[in-house]
């Protein structure tokens, strides 16, 4: 899969502006299509294609609609996720307190 | 001997009056068990009440009888929970016969319960359930298998009524340590039956040696099995036809016996009484988080068994309030309770009951949300607050699916979580993790998310400080929450959160959690009972601390560890008053919405604080109707600033707004 906002060029921009470790353009499914960065893109979005097929049903619990976006922070690391239709970007980064605005700037640029 | 001294104790020495080891003097028998009796006791140094249970003459010369007696003190004291009855001490009297000196526990075992009650409402049998869960994860994460899971073996420490109790798991009398296994003591014999039959297992019943963790398992879903419907899942006129009917029955479904439970617990019952011990629950955790689960919300009322709510939350829900008679408030005056004085954090001596709720309040402030709950480590919820009438069930639900789902992440690196935000299309789901609990608030997708997340942050680091004050093992910062109602919101004051009592008020929970703990370290289990046993009078005021402290300090017997113990304990309470710090925020009103049953048109102006004191009862808590509520731009409590716009050096230019007078940065 391939589009203008997300091939290897912009991979590299988006790394760049968002400063973080990684970023990976992952398949529904958890392929990894494209990815900029020093990190393990294969396994991120494998394994990021496990939670967000999870995460999904708590928009049903709760009637919320479409996951759009998501993040998580652990004690090292800080993934961001934007969810699209049929793909998502992933990125990869160290743990911040306020993964907010970086969260907002992928989903920015996954559009 | 006196002549009611119990016959079978035909050693002299065993007699109210008597003195054992020099420690402890009876009072009176309190009950007798298959091997020995219990008897209430005074321990000499401390002054507190015990248990001792002896071993009876008959069983005194038995090796094995020995060996279990003894190895039933070593499990229980391994086990150190408190759903395990504590173990004080362990010995043998002038006579040679062994004894277990314990904590005293005041209260009821789930048999005498059930003979009182019949059946038990699914919210009590979830509390049993979760409580045994806890003191038999910690044992059979030590590699000890109970083996006699039963009613009475499981004894409810305060009020049944109001789910109020704490569960402690009694009697590891024919306990099995694997770390015996090779060993030259072996607790069982083969085709022995050990435990108590209409709650043994399969491999139990069979006569196996081969019986673990999972056999305790078993029984305790027999237990809540007998608890849900009032009958034990298997039962016969002989020995032997209950035996076959734990071998090879299938139980009738507790849904047929008590209509009205949920189907979930059909299957919950099937996979928990399968007689193949591979096919059940993997862990105690399992099997409590899916009963949990499988009770699902009727976990949260005593008595309801069929208020089953969907949650739904539609897109503006928040902002549409018919006038309907069953849109209810609750007043609530500011100056309900004793004012709040406002400063800066000593929250060692703050008021626990208010301080949780207070930071989930600050929260629940910001527009836009939905609702806020705290949950624990088992996915059960703690306390719980919502605008919108979501139940408690639904933050566990959520809570627990997003766990299972983060299961992979955690694996990747081996560490926590700390943080998750979801932005769906209609609504915001973040979460906080404190210690082993989560802060979970829900909001429409209308909610500004960097304030909600720097809200959301200051309420955990609250909530883990309270956590900090309690100790490193958080056990009183759970319990303290534990204790919480629902939706208790006692007070929104903005930036202070700490309420310093005066010298007449009683000193917190959490500062007499500290205090036992510091009170342990001379004298260990013993110092902790002794606490408890003196706190049955009341709590001692801020102004009687210090004579509590020094009372406390003559039981230490070292004087160096007594002159330790008391620096320590004074420092928990400082009664000099500390600055004031004006109140930020005004008085709140936060006004109920219906329950969100349906969908609901968008774009409507959210509900916000106003200067009219009030919280959100819950959806079903009778009440007058109230008025709808227009969005006061003056009492909002997230002003933006235009001024406050200003250009970085990268060009970039920056937006601010204001939270509880704090500036906060926004990126768009």
């Amino acid at each position: 899969m391939k589009d203008s906002n997300t091939n290897a060029a912009n991979m590299n921009a988006i790394l760049k502006e968002l400063k973080v470790q990684g970023v990976a353009h992952s398949s529904e499914a958890g392929e990894a299509l494209e990815s900029a960065g020093g990190f393990d893109a294969e396994t991120l979005c494998a394994v990021t294609s496990i939670a967000a097929a999870q995460l999904r049903d708590i928009g049903d619990v709760l009637s919320a609609g479409r996951l759009e976006r998501w993040y998580l922070v652990t004690e090292q690391q800080a993934y961001y996720i934007s969810e699209r239709s049929d793909s998502r970007l992933v990125a990869a980064g160290e743990a911040v307190k306020n993964a907010e605005a970086t969260s907002k700037a992928l989903h920015r640029a996954a559009r | 001997m006196p002549a009611n001294s119990p016959s079978s104790d035909s050693l002299p020495s065993i007699f109210p009056g008597a003195t054992i080891s020099g420690r402890f003097r009876l009072e009176r028998l309190l009950g007798r068990g298959s091997m020995g009796s219990v008897w209430l006791a005074r321990h000499l140094t401390l002054d507190v009440d015990v248990a001792v249970k002896f071993i009876d003459a008959a069983f005194r010369d038995q090796k094995d009888h020995r060996g279990r007696f003894a190895l039933e003190a070593q499990a229980a004291a391994r086990i150190n929970s408190p759903h395990v009855v504590n173990v004080l001490d362990f010995g043998a009297e002038a006579s040679g016969r062994l004894y277990i000196a314990m904590e005293y526990l005041q209260g009821e075992d789930v048999g005498k319960l059930l003979e009182r009650s019949g059946r038990l409402s699914p919210a009590i049998t979830a509390r049993i359930v979760s409580h045994a869960c806890r003191g038999l994860g910690r044992a059979h994460a030590l590699g000890i298998a109970h083996r006699d899971v039963k009613p009475e073996n499981l004894f409810l420490v305060g009020a049944t009524e109001d789910e109020g109790f704490v569960l402690k798991i009694l009697d590891f009398g024919v306990a099995k340590s694997a770390q015996k296994a090779g060993s030259d003591f072996v607790g069982t014999v083969v085709g022995q039956l050990v435990g108590s039959p209409a709650y043994m297992s399969p491999e139990q019943a069979h006569g196996s040696l081969d019986v673990d963790y999972r056999s305790d398992l078993f029984s305790l879903a027999v237990v809540a099995y007998h608890c849900l419907t009032g009958v034990v899942p298997f039962g016969g006129d002989s020995l032997a036809e209950l035996l076959i009917g734990i071998v090879s029955k299938e139980p009738v479904p507790a849904t047929r016996l008590t209509p009205g439970l949920p189907r979930a617990v059909d299957d919950w019952f099937q996979r928990a009484l399968d007689k193949n011990p591979a096919r059940r629950f993997a862990s105690a955790k399992d099997l409590a988080q899916a009963f949990h689960m499988a009770i699902g919300q009727h976990a949260s009322s005593a008595t309801d068994y069929s208020s089953s709510t969907p949650a739904v939350i539609a897109r503006g829900a928040a902002q549409v309030r018919p006038l309907s008679g069953s849109d209810t408030v609750v007043h609530m005056s500011p100056a309900a309770g004793r004012a709040p004085s406002a400063h800066h954090a000593d929250v060692s001596n703050h008021t626990p009951s208010a301080a949780v709720p207070l930071a989930l309040a600050q929260v629940a402030e910001v527009a836009n949300v939905l609702g806020i709950a705290l949950v624990g480590p088992e996915d059960e919820p703690v306390a719980h607050h919502s605008l919108m009438g979501l139940p408690a069930s639904t933050f566990s639900d959520v809570t627990r699916r997003v766990r299972e789902s983060l299961d992979t992440f955690e694996s990747l690196e081996s560490t926590r979580s700390q943080a998750l935000a979801l932005y769906f299309e209609h609504a915001t789901v973040l979460i906080r993790w404190v210690e082993s609990h989560a802060v979970i608030v829900v909001g429409t997708e209308q909610v500004h998310p960097t304030v909600l997340s720097v809200s959301l942050n200051a309420a955990a680091s609250k909530l883990q400080t309270l956590a900090k004050q309690a100790g490193s093992a958080a056990i009183a910062f759970r319990s303290t929450i534990s204790s919480l109602p629902d939706n208790e919101l006692t007070e929104v004051s903005g930036t202070a959160l700490v309420v310093r009592p005066s010298a007449n008020d009683p000193v917190s929970d959490v500062t007499l959690a500290r205090l036992t703990q510091v009170f342990a370290k001379p004298l260990g289990a013993v110092g902790r009972l002794a606490i408890q046993q003196r706190l049955k009078g009341g709590k001692p005021t801020v102004q009687a601390y210090p004579d509590f402290v020094k009372r406390l300090a003559q039981l230490i017997e070292d004087a160096t560890e007594r002159e330790a113990f008391l620096v320590d304990a004074l420092r928990l309470v400082q009664t000099e008053a500390a600055p004031p710090v004006p109140l930020a925020a005004k008085p709140t009103v936060l006004v109920a919405a219906p329950p969100p049953t349906q969908k609901l048109a968008p774009a409507v102006p959210a509900l916000t604080p106003n200067p009219v004191a009030a919280i959100a009862p819950p959806a079903q808590r009778p009440g007058p109707a109230a008025p709808p509520r227009p969005r006061s731009a003056t009492t909002d409590p997230v002003i933006p600033l235009p001024s406050a716009a200003a250009a970085d050096p990268a060009g970039k230019t920056k937006k601010f707004v204001m939270y509880r007078g704090r500036k906060i940065e926004v990126d768009e």
